[in-house]
């Protein structure tokens, strides 16, 4: 999945009328909160493949730290 | 009814817009009726455009009484999107009540996979589809919003021949319990209302097949004659409204004392 394709499925997710960028920080996002996290956790899944925990997420800072959790193999 | 908190206005502002589905008769088109009358702009759904006129020429502020014929079950999938477009034509949303149903009364030997399907469709699944799209942030309020689902007290105090419909009904009130706890922290609360017999076009089918004479032993159970969907309105609109703010993930039987 390219950048724009991840960004485009993320701001679904996050039920966002404006648009993401790679560089944007996590926390400054109104939209992330304790329930986006845990659809972002069956995205995941879903699409990637990945089994992750909601722990992992501390790891993330960024859109694309994001990003680079959910494909990284 | 003015707001209790405040008396000096409404229970409902005219930007606060509530989807009602099943507003053509009964329980449904009473509480469209109730909120548009306290104030709320109504998004009035049924199967019927002709039977959602009628309701409206009896609304308050006809004005503010939008009418949506859609059938629910017809394309389930899409309801989401048919949520986001009823945002994109009236404004965001504050509440959405689901009151469409279908009766069903009939013993385990007359179990029927496709009549069953139909009875979880209108009552768990196209509900809860409805109510993906009301969450959805672009389409709602946030905080303040309130969703609420007619249950059955059937889903709790159980009765022969209704395991199809009470089933169905228990699992919508398990899944609005449910969502109550998804929602809470966007500020959205979900509560369901589980009224018993209540005079409307439903009732007659079951008064029909139970008979008159078991029909007037089962109404003598309630020491407060049956319900009125008025009764129910009355309810609805407290739990919609910012008076009930503190209630939420509730599931509240009326039965005029017959339990």
């Amino acid at each position: 999945m390219d950048n724009a394709a991840f960004l485009a499925m993320l701001q679904e997710a996050f039920q966002r009328g404006e648009p993401l960028a790679m560089d944007m920080p996590l926390a400054e996002i109104p939209e992330w909160d304790s329930l986006t996290a845990m659809l972002t956790l069956a995205l995941a899944k879903q699409h990637f493949g990945r089994n992750l925990k909601l722990a992992d997420f501390k790891k993330t800072v960024l859109v694309k730290d994001l990003h680079a959790l959910l494909t990284e193999s | 009814m003015l707001c209790l908190q405040n008396p000096d206005r409404m229970l409902f502002s005219r930007d606060h817009r509530i989807l009602v589905t099943g507003a053509s008769s009964g329980i449904g088109r009473a509480i469209a009726l109730r909120c548009n009358a306290l104030g709320a702009t109504v998004i009035a759904n049924g199967r019927e455009e002709n039977r959602l006129r009628e309701a409206r020429e009896q609304a308050a502020n006809a004005e503010a009484f939008a009418l949506e014929a859609l059938d629910l079950t017809s394309d389930m999938e899409a309801l989401p999107k048919w949520v986001t477009r009823l945002r994109e034509r009236y404004g965001k949303l504050g509440g959405f009540v689901h009151a469409a149903g279908l009766g069903l009364t009939a013993p385990l030997l007359m179990y029927n996979l496709e009549e069953a399907g139909k009875l979880f469709d209108i009552h768990v699944h196209a509900p809860m589809l409805l109510a993906k799209g009301f969450a959805d942030r672009r389409n709602t309020i946030g905080k303040g919003a309130a969703m609420l689902f007619m249950g059955s007290s059937g889903a709790v105090i159980p009765q022969r021949a209704k395991l199809v419909y009470a089933s169905a009904k228990g699992a919508q009130i398990t899944a609005a319990r449910c969502l109550a706890k998804e929602l809470a922290p966007r500020g959205i609360r979900v509560n369901s209302i589980s009224p018993a017999l209540v005079e409307t076009p439903m009732l007659e089918g079951f008064r029909t097949m139970l008979g008159e004479e078991s029909f007037t032993a089962e109404k003598e159970q309630y020491p407060f004659g049956l319900g009125q969907p008025e009764d129910v309105a009355a309810l609805a609109c407290f739990l919609l409204s910012e008076e009930s703010r503190w209630i939420t993930g509730q599931n509240i039987i009326m039965d005029g004392g017959r339990y």
